[in-house]
């Protein structure tokens, strides 16, 4: 008899795969382009794909700065409801309905983890584009959203 | 030479409530045999790295800085509170600073404490900083007079600041220069303090793998030898060193070489020539670098000397000189013929150029993609490393029991696989180390590119050249063609101008060859003058040395009870490979010596290292005299085995051995034996050994 034995081999994953540093990534995005600690779903999926590539960015920031007021067909970021999980579990973020949609909010926690993830200069990269991408009001993307061009 | 007298190290806790109210541990060494005995997961071997970092060897152990040293001496440990109970429960203590003294002393009987810190509270206190104290560690106070030397940093060694600089000094050695292709300044650094001791601290893990195994790597020119060479007084270092540093210089030479055989071939595709007898190999003879000669095609199946084709051009030339200026009509013929040729000719090469243009853009950008492919890899791998600082940094305080509190179902931090697929991956750790390779690989890609590129844009600049001639000549017959018959042919006229100008390219072109030849005749000369100054070194005399070394190591090895060749089989191989090191020869003529480890079981493997390590104290004069032994008990060492080392270190009194060993540990051999602290000490005279033993707590307690 041969016996046969499969040895699963694992493969290399991008770190966008990775739930801790999208947990990096979704709390700076509330902390810094959700209004008073809090941002839409539908928010923190538009920012993490404008990180997606330096054409997406681009929309984005024409969209910030006024260069333009559509947006093109974007779409949702994986996996982002295990990374929420994480964070609620862990309490770095929590639920919040206001003028009933559902936001999520950052706790004093996620933004202790993020100020030591400052402190120790670390991820700066990311963190200084979702930076530079800012507040962007809502009623303005509402509208951009409202309106797709393809380019 | 050098002993240890005295070890402490001072821990400061969270649950002090005053600074003197310290943790932590203290130990007397004696001259002689020095027995550290305890159970396993006692501290042994924190012990034992202390007396590593406090001298400044924690670089043998795997790490600089206090990276090397347990956690209990850094972070966190534990006190039990319980004697009887087994599980590892009790009070656990934060360190909040700590630190280590050694007190130490050379065979002029001077006496000197090191401190040096593990754990600082504040800036000031750096752990690369040793400072030394003049008196014994009993008599410390504020008044004693002290300094303050580093290590861990550029020119440790050799800096009068240097903590090793100093202790060369007080414990009586000099070291040698050696060859070091790391060196920036010259070709040469001391043979470093750190490299001697790996053949002196014999580390547990590692250090019983393979002799010297805990050697940091320095860009010493074969290190291993060079610290056999210094311990045993072999006159061979000197010459070696020096051979080394020839054989830089003729490597060096060689190099050179290869890269003017490289210019030859660029030579070549600038002048569509073809150049031969070019000698691949370094040479002494003149005659084969004269003979390199180049040739051109001047048709399908017909190559010319480069002569014969100067002489061709310029024979030409002269024909048209000596050719009365033709008017159109009187040529007609001989112009369409030549027009008609000319154009086709034009055509050809332009298609030609074309294709080769196109391909050599394709392969532009694929350069393109792959930079954007690495830059991206790059950044991946600058995510990973931050991403590992933030889980080394603890930055996600404690993570909880991942599951969701509603539905139970376990969150990780994979998010890729679901409930039902689970896809296996690398750690961040792996990936980092896997997208590293794949930037190397990409890297060398880019750089085999970039090098053909660079060539085919060489030969590009050629054929365009060769293009805009045509185009000239082309020109200037057809505008013969449609001038007035009786005015004078132009043809003729650009057609000497151009042939004038491959004359004078050839002309260039014989120079720079002659140019290349005269830099290999000079290299041939530098390499003949470094091979004579090679062959004139002296031969060393170090038969006597190394035969009194190779017995006593036999003696020792085969009274540790090694069984696995017989004693003839067995030597110190003099030359390369293994060389200073013992190898396994079948029988005496044997000239393909093997490794002794390959040819040795695992346990006899470790009593090579044993035999090996006291041998070189024995014969070697400048060794420093003490040895450390952690775990000598490897693998499926016998008791009986150990017996005889403990005996035969014992019995040398005037240097300092201390060995750590584990007791009621099986040591896993057929007899089903443990290590009997009482069995092993039991024929030991009295007086021969100082013997530790730990009791059933850990190491770390309150300091009183």
């Amino acid at each position: 008899m041969i016996n046969i034995i499969l040895e699963e081999k694992p493969t290399s994953v991008s770190i966008k795969y990775n739930a801790y540093y999208k947990l990096v990534i979704l709390l700076t995005i509330i902390n810094y382009c959700g209004r008073s600690n809090k941002a839409s779903l539908q928010l923190i999926h538009l920012i993490f794909w404008s990180l997606r590539d330096d054409k997406n960015y681009q929309v984005i920031n024409d969209l910030k700065i006024g260069n333009r007021n559509t947006l093109i067909p974007w779409s949702f970021e994986f996996g982002i409801e295990k990374v929420l999980a994480i964070g609620y579990i862990e309490e770095y973020i929590q639920k919040k309905i206001v003028n009933n949609t559902l936001e999520i909010e950052i706790t004093q926690r996620g933004i202790n983890v993020l100020k030591s993830i400052n402190e120790y200069k670390l991820l700066q990269e990311e963190i200084e584009k979702i930076k530079d991408i800012g507040k962007i009001p809502k009623t303005k993307l509402d509208r951009a959203n409202h309106n797709w061009k393809l380019i | 030479m050098f002993k240890i007298n005295k070890l402490r190290v001072e821990i400061l806790t969270d649950k002090s409530k005053t600074i003197d109210d310290l943790y932590g541990f203290e130990f007397t060494f004696n001259q002689g045999l020095n027995i550290i005995a305890g159970e396993n997961s006692r501290g042994k071997t924190t012990i034992n790295s202390c007396i590593f970092y406090a001298i400044g060897m924690e670089e043998l152990l795997g790490g600089h800085n206090n990276k090397a040293l347990d956690k209990a001496l850094k972070d966190t440990f534990v006190i039990k509170t319980d004697e009887t109970d087994e599980e590892e429960t009790g009070i656990n203590y934060s360190v909040k600073r700590s630190k280590v003294f050694l007190e130490i002393e050379n065979d002029k009987n001077e006496i000197v404490c090191l401190e040096r810190v593990i754990l600082g509270s504040d800036g000031d206190e750096k752990q690369s900083n040793i400072t030394i104290y003049k008196t014994e560690l009993e008599k410390l106070d504020s008044e004693t007079v002290k300094g303050v030397f580093f290590v861990n940093g550029r020119g440790n060694n050799d800096d009068p600041n240097g903590f090793y600089e100093w202790f060369t000094h007080f414990i009586n050695i000099t070291v040698p220069e050696v060859s070091n292709s790391n060196s920036k300044t010259s070709n040469y650094s001391p043979l470093y303090l750190q490299m001697i001791f790996s053949s002196m601290f014999i580390e547990q893990t590692k250090g019983w793998s393979e002799f010297l195994a805990t050697m940091p790597y320095f860009g010493v020119t074969k290190p291993k030898e060079k610290v056999i060479e210094f311990l045993l007084d072999l006159e061979e270092i000197d010459i070696s060193t020096q051979r080394d540093t020839y054989n830089k210089e003729k490597n060096n030479i060689v190099d050179n070489w290869f890269k003017t055989i490289k210019a030859f071939s660029y030579l070549e595709k600038q002048n569509n020539a073809t150049i031969t007898s070019v000698p691949e190999t370094i040479t002494t003879e003149k005659r084969k670098i004269g003979e390199i000669s180049s040739s051109f095609q001047i048709k399908e199946d017909e190559v010319i000397e480069f002569n014969e084709y100067l002489k061709n051009k310029i024979d030409l030339i002269s024909v048209l000189e000596n050719k009365p200026l033709a008017t159109i009509a009187s040529n007609k013929e001989e112009i369409l013929i030549q027009y008609e040729k000319a154009k086709i000719d034009y055509k050809d090469l332009n298609s030609y150029i074309r294709e080769f243009e196109n391909k050599l853009n394709i392969e532009k950008l694929q350069v393109d993609n792959i930079t954007s492919q690495l830059s991206s890899i790059e950044k991946e791998i600058r995510e990973h490393t931050n991403l590992i600082k933030v889980f080394s940094n603890n930055l996600f305080d404690n993570k909880k029991e991942s599951k969701c509190p509603t539905c139970t179902q376990v969150i990780t931090e994979d998010i890729i696989s679901s409930n039902k697929i689970k896809i296996p991956q690398l750690s961040l750790e792996e990936n980092k180390s896997f997208l590293n390779s794949q930037k190397k690989i990409i890297q060398s890609t880019l750089k085999s590119l970039y090098s053909t590129i660079e060539e085919k844009n060489n030969l590009l600049l050629y054929f365009k050249n060769t293009l805009r001639n045509n185009e000239i000549l082309l020109k200037s017959l057809s505008k013969d063609l449609i001038a007035d018959d009786r005015a004078l042919s132009e043809s003729e006229v650009v057609r000497k101008i151009q042939l004038q100008q491959e004359v004078e390219n050839l002309k260039q072109f014989e120079k720079q060859l002659d140019d290349l030849k005269e830099d290999l005749i000079n290299l041939a000369n530098k390499y003949h003058n470094i091979n004579i100054k090679l062959d004139g070194l002296e031969q060393s005399n170090d038969r006597e040395k190394l035969t009194a070394f190779e017995s006593n190591y036999k003696d020792l090895l085969y009274s540790f009870g090694y069984d696995s060749n017989l004693r003839y089989q067995i030597s110190i191989n003099n030359k390369e490979p293994f060389k200073y090191f013992p190898v396994y020869k079948r029988g005496k003529d044997d000239t393909n010596p093997q490794s002794v480890r390959i040819n040795s079981s695992a346990s006899d493997f470790v009593r090579n290292i044993w035999a090996y390590t006291l041998a070189l104290r024995d014969n070697g004069i400048n060794h420093p005299g003490i040895i450390v032994f952690d775990e000598p008990g490897q693998h499926r060492t016998k008791l009986s085995s150990l017996i005889a080392l403990f005996e035969k270190v014992s019995n040398e009194k005037n240097k300092q051995t201390i060995i750590f060993t584990s007791i009621d540990k099986p040591l896993n051999n057929d007899e089903k034996e443990k290590i009997d602290l009482d069995e092993l000490i039991k024929d030991l005279e009295k007086n021969s050994y100082h013997l530790i033993k730990l009791d059933n707590h850990k190491v770390i307690k309150l300091l009183n």
